[in-house]
């Protein structure tokens, strides 16, 4: 009701399409951008062209919320390299993810902000590799296509996001354990 | 307690986050393309101010009517008050005659109230004397008749000429016509002498010199002359008949009888129009699929057509008529140029290796090396084709009453110009300004359309006409492979003024 009314460019539905989904759109611009006023500018570019190829959209393929969240992906990273334009090479070796074990009661004391913030913080390029292929979805083979770089790489920087996060997460346990014992 | 994997963790957690965001900020910043919607703004405002300025026309034409008919009942009226009060009304058109033509055409020669009041000069004669109603209009809604005396006088002769001495009256024959004339539904009433120069010098009914014919006895009257028809108790100018004939005779003046034009009535008009439009793209080569055919259906969309015209209709008293005058039309499209590529490019000073320690230190070692940037370009070209046509329409009026009029008609469009402006894909689909494929050849084209007509005054006419159209011929040199047809529906308003 609401995609028709869209398409016809009636404002009133227009409007209630960028109430529903401008939040959902903040985080990810965040979670890749790592800049508050940057991720506000980028909302409002995927509702443009949003609202531009919404004819193009087809509700067979998939839900019209990922269908917008690649849209907002994309102009991330457009801006991404637009602003920094980098080629790097990881000479480290490839570890195998490690596994630990976490007491659930403590992760679910994590607040989302504090997660978002701890990926936002991820340096550039480990952070583009680590949203797109943890949190949204994307195949190894379709980041290296998307930030032409090589299937290792990517491997690798998924990897070395995914231990820097787990430290962080780690000193948060070990100072949650010292506030504790006080 | 198990096997935690950090990235579903993240996943759960902040795949379906959302934060609070001013919406309001966000709608307001947002530029979102409206052009469609600003167009037919813009139509509906074009229409609202063309009908305002119609009805504004309308409006002024009926009020001057209205003026003009209120001044001259005014004057009549005053001129019968003075008539019965023995006054003696003269007038100095009378005096007009004789003087060079020069003279005569520096005043202003209209039937304007107020130039009747200026002109109504006396002319201190104290003789009693007669003259002729020199020229008198009647007009109607529908029709004008002249009583006109068209002299052939030169400059020299004297203006005693039309100063006789005679107390007869006209003849009967005369009187009949003044009075069944009268009788109708006079509107405008005055007099005038035609010289030779075709300068007509106007003058009322009031416009005679001393003489009465309140005791002239008028055929065919039913009402009271004093309550009905000013004409009756007037100072008509009297004159015996056979003297008459004898000055007319003597100074070659010819009697001009009533004229009522049958013949037809002629309008000029003035329209403009929009029409949505249907363009029909195709290859002339069969079981081909032409890429500029592709190319072109996928960056191309029409919008609209814009018309306006003049042209002269003339209609005969069985209702029909004939139409033709000159027309511009303009086509509309939108042309949307979307380009993806990667520019390769050699840069210096690039991050090409970064080391992030165990502390999540990072060093990045710089150099130079090939770039590969994405590359896009979107923007949008509004194009249009102007014709210009020579329409010739035949149609058929059923008239309801006098105020609405509807009608039905159909033209043949010969299409003598049309000319491409902006920015269109080429045969090889490079973006140009003048495509080659575009042909300016004669084309034709026919249009069928009923309409509905409104007088809000005399003479005056608005119409509203929904309209099909169909072009002929193709837009484009069919050599080159694509044909390219139009044919639009849409909406004319117009106006015609009644020249005879």
């Amino acid at each position: 009701m609401i995609l028709k009314g869209c398409l016809k460019k009636q404002s009133v539905y227009q409007r209630a399409l960028v109430d529903q989904y401008s939040g959902m759109l903040l985080v990810i611009c965040k979670r890749y951008l790592n800049n508050e006023e940057l991720a506000k500018d980028l909302v409002q570019d995927s509702w443009v062209k949003t609202f531009k190829n919404l004819e193009k959209y087809n509700e067979k393929i998939g839900s019209f919320e990922s269908w917008i969240s690649t849209i907002c992906i994309r102009l991330c990273l457009s801006k991404l390299s637009k602003n920094k334009l980098r080629i790097v090479s990881i000479q480290e070796q490839v570890e195998d993810s490690e596994m630990e074990s976490y007491a659930t009661d403590f992760l679910d004391k994590l607040e989302t902000e504090y997660l978002l913030k701890m990926v936002m913080e991820l340096p550039d390029g480990y952070r583009e590799v680590f949203n797109m292929s943890a949190i949204d979805g994307y195949t190894h083979a379709d980041i290296s296509e998307e930030l032409n770089i090589s299937n290792d790489v990517c491997r690798t920087r998924l990897s070395r996001a995914k231990k820097m996060l787990r430290k962080k997460i780690d000193r948060l346990k070990k100072q949650e354990l010292w506030v504790n014992s006080i | 307690m198990g096997e935690f994997d950090l990235g579903k963790y993240f996943k759960s957690r902040i795949q379906n986050h959302s934060e609070e965001i001013d919406t309001d900020a966000i709608w307001n910043s947002l530029d979102l393309d409206n052009e469609k919607k600003r167009r037919p703004k813009m139509f509906w405002l074009f229409g609202l101010s063309l009908f305002m300025l119609l009805g504004i026309g309308a409006v002024s034409i009926y009020n001057i009517q209205a003026s003009k008919i209120q001044n001259l009942e005014k004057e009549i009226s005053e001129a019968a008050l003075a008539s019965k009060q023995g006054s003696i009304l003269k007038t100095s058109h009378m005096d007009d005659l004789g003087k060079p033509n020069e003279i005569v055409n520096n005043k202003k020669l209209s039937s304007d109230s107020e130039n009747v009041e200026n002109t109504n000069v006396d002319s201190n004669t104290d003789q009693e004397t007669n003259t002729i109603a020199l020229t008198t209009n009647f007009q109607t809604n529908n029709s004008i008749s002249n009583n006109a005396i068209t002299t052939n006088v030169l400059e020299s002769q004297p203006k005693e000429i039309f100063n006789h001495t005679t107390t007869s009256i006209y003849s009967q024959d005369v009187t009949n016509q003044i009075n069944n004339i009268t009788s109708s539904s006079a509107i405008n009433t005055s007099a005038s002498v035609t010289t030779k120069s075709s300068t007509t010098i106007p003058a009322t009914t009031s416009s005679f010199l001393n003489s009465s014919r309140a005791d002239v006895p008028v055929p065919n009257r039913k009402e009271d002359p004093l309550s009905f028809n000013p004409l009756a108790i007037l100072p008509i100018p009297l004159l015996n008949y056979s003297d008459r004939l004898e000055a007319l005779a003597l100074h070659k003046i010819k009697v001009v009888h009533p004229i009522v034009r049958n013949n037809g009535r002629l309008y000029v008009g003035l329209y403009s129009g929009y029409n949505v439009i249907d363009r029909t793209l195709s290859s002339t080569q069969s079981g081909e699929s032409d890429p500029l055919l592709m190319a072109r259906n996928s960056t191309e969309s029409i919008l609209e057509m814009i018309t306006g015209g003049l042209d002269l209709k003339f209609k005969l008293h069985s209702n029909w008529y004939v139409k033709s005058g000159l027309e511009f039309q303009s086509i509309i499209e939108k042309f949307a140029y979307a380009l993806n590529s990667i520019d390769t490019t050699l840069e210096e000073n690039l991050v090409i290796e970064q080391f992030v320690s165990a502390q999540s230190d990072t060093t990045d070692i710089t150099g130079s090396g090939m770039v590969q940037q994405p590359f896009s370009e979107n923007w949008v070209n509004y194009n249009s084709h102007r014709m210009h046509n020579i329409p010739i329409s035949v149609g058929y009026q059923f008239s309801n009453n006098r105020r609405w009029n509807f009608y039905v008609e159909g033209s043949f469009i010969l299409n003598f110009s049309r000319n491409f402006e902006g920015l269109q894909l080429s045969t090889n689909l490079n973006v140009v300004d003048q495509p080659r494929y575009f042909t300016n050849a004669l084309n034709t084209g026919y249009a069928l359309s009923a309409g509905i007509a409104y007088n809000p005054a005399p003479r005056f006419n608005i119409y509203l006409q929904p309209r099909y159209q169909k072009m002929l011929g193709s837009f484009t040199n069919r050599e080159d492979g694509i044909s390219q047809h139009y044919q639009m529906y849409g909406m004319r308003l117009g106006m015609s003024y009644l020249l005879n």
